[in-house]
């Protein structure tokens, strides 16, 4: 007695087994009822295995595909964790000052420096010593912004313990000064004012008659908007022109945005793994950058 | 030249409607035109607001498109958007309720400008605020680009943007 042998391949591709072909040579039974039930079991079995092949070979893709996936993220990390320890390495020989293009900078060019920090990272201490490497560098002008306030709570306290500056004043021109101007800033110096500022606008042109419902008019200008942001906040100093963000994640956390149109912005990480050699390393980086509109 | 680059703008950005609209005719994308479009040609002005009608019932994919388009021109015609509204309704109000005299405070904060207002206004108001913005071209600021809506995005810039998303998504 003898059986043909059928491959699941051949029996998936017709379907149903009295389509069966065979592909291989085995023996063929002698009677019709045994092939018959022989034949119902091996499609039986195909067909099962098929499905399982089926099944299965979805979930081998799909494993596959989250396999690739986590592969590719784990080679970015490993890459960004080198860059990080070459980055780290980096800021030491600067800080140390073994790599001679970071010597001179050219810190006049940075006229107005902003520095956001996030809220739940502000270490007075921290800021204190920033502030003292900033002073140290030649920086004359800061802004200290955070998005809850917590800076502009601490302003006495930070000026009491670094006394190399001043509050910065509404009228202060960006001349060479003996002390370094500190600015505080939050959220509330950014959107709030906007709509502030927008009611003062409002108001005067209101008593004025000159609003119309005329849609195409325009009936304020860009620098309008801005002395009216200038009136409204007060001690408002000009447009950064770099933005330092201390924090973990890269955003400028709310600083206000009329003052950050051209502002060149490099992410710092978070403020307690601060260090001298970065700061160094941003302020280069600015003073190399060519801008080919505003400043 | 600068007439000359207007010009070269004006074609490609003919062009890319044109492309949009052959796309939007076999898929379902809504197409978004943010900026003040009047700055545009007729023609052009047109064809953008004949595409934005065309594919409004689509919410799937949106594609929101930055013409004639910065932050602060954004701020301040949003402004005079509020201050337009607030002036009608004050004129309503002051109109229709004469005797209510005593009510003045109320009045006073229903005729302010508020936040939501002017976010309301802009011509960014008819897509979320971004959570990823990436810049090419390795440059390091936003150049007046959407400073309002990325207060809590994250930022990246790249020369090349390929690999660079796939990390930032």
């Amino acid at each position: 007695m003898g059986y043909v042998v059928y491959t699941s391949l051949e029996l998936g591709v017709w379907g149903r087994f009295k389509a069966i072909r065979p592909n291989s040579v085995g023996i063929l039974p002698r009677w019709k009822s045994e092939r018959r039930v022989l034949s119902f079991f091996i499609f039986k079995w195909a067909s099962c295995y098929d499905a399982l092949l089926l099944m299965g070979g979805d979930m081998i893709v799909n494993i596959l595909l989250r396999l690739t996936w986590h592969l590719l993220h784990v080679t970015i990390h490993l890459c960004y964790f080198a860059i990080n320890i070459a980055n780290a390495l980096e800021s030491h020989l600067i800080s140390n000052g073994l790599l001679g293009r970071y010597k001179s900078l050219h810190i006049s060019k940075l006229q107005y420096l902003a520095i956001v920090i996030e809220s739940e990272d502000c270490r007075t201490s921290n800021v204190i010593e920033l502030l003292q490497w900033l002073a140290d560098l030649g920086v004359k002008h800061v802004c200290l912004y955070d998005k809850e306030g917590i800076l502009k709570q601490s302003k006495d306290f930070i000026l009491e313990k670094f006394n190399g500056a001043t509050l910065f004043q509404e009228n202060d021109v960006l001349l060479d000064q003996p002390l370094m101007t500190l600015e505080f800033a939050s959220f509330s110096d950014g959107k709030e004012a906007v709509a502030k500022a927008a009611n003062a606008l409002f108001m005067k042109y209101l008593k004025s008659g000159s609003i119309s419902s005329y849609q195409g008019e325009q009936i304020f200008t860009e620098s309008q908007m801005g002395e009216a942001l200038k009136t409204v906040v007060g001690g408002n100093g000009p447009e950064p022109d770099l933005l330092l963000v201390y924090g973990p994640a890269r955003c400028h956390l709310g600083f206000p945005a009329w003052r950050i149109r051209y502002t060149e912005i490099q992410h710092m990480g978070p403020l307690k793994s601060m260090k001298y050699g970065s700061l160094i390393k941003a302020i280069y980086k600015f003073t190399m950058v060519q801008q080919n509109y505003g400043k | 030249m600068a007439l000359l680059n207007l010009i070269i703008y004006c074609y490609e950005l003919g062009e890319c409607m044109t492309v949009l609209a052959k796309i939007a005719k076999h898929h379902p994308i809504k197409v978004n035109f943010a900026g003040n479009l009047e700055l545009l040609n007729a023609e052009l002005r047109d064809e953008a607001h004949k595409l934005m009608g065309t594919t409004a019932e689509y919410s799937k994919f949106i594609v929101t498109i930055c013409v004639c388009y910065c932050c602060t021109d954004d701020i301040v015609h949003s402004v005079e958007e509020s201050s337009r509204k607030k002036h009608y309704y004050h004129s309503y109000i002051e109109d229709s309720h004469d005797d209510d005299k005593d009510d003045d405070d109320k009045d006073d904060e229903r005729h302010m400008i508020k936040l939501v207002d002017i976010e309301k206004n802009m011509y960014m108001a008819v897509t979320p605020d971004p959570d990823i913005l990436i810049r090419t071209g390795d440059e390091h600021r936003l150049s007046n680009f959407l400073q309002w809506q990325t207060c809590h995005s994250l930022w990246h810039h790249c020369l090349q943007i390929a690999w660079r998303l796939v990390y930032g998504i």
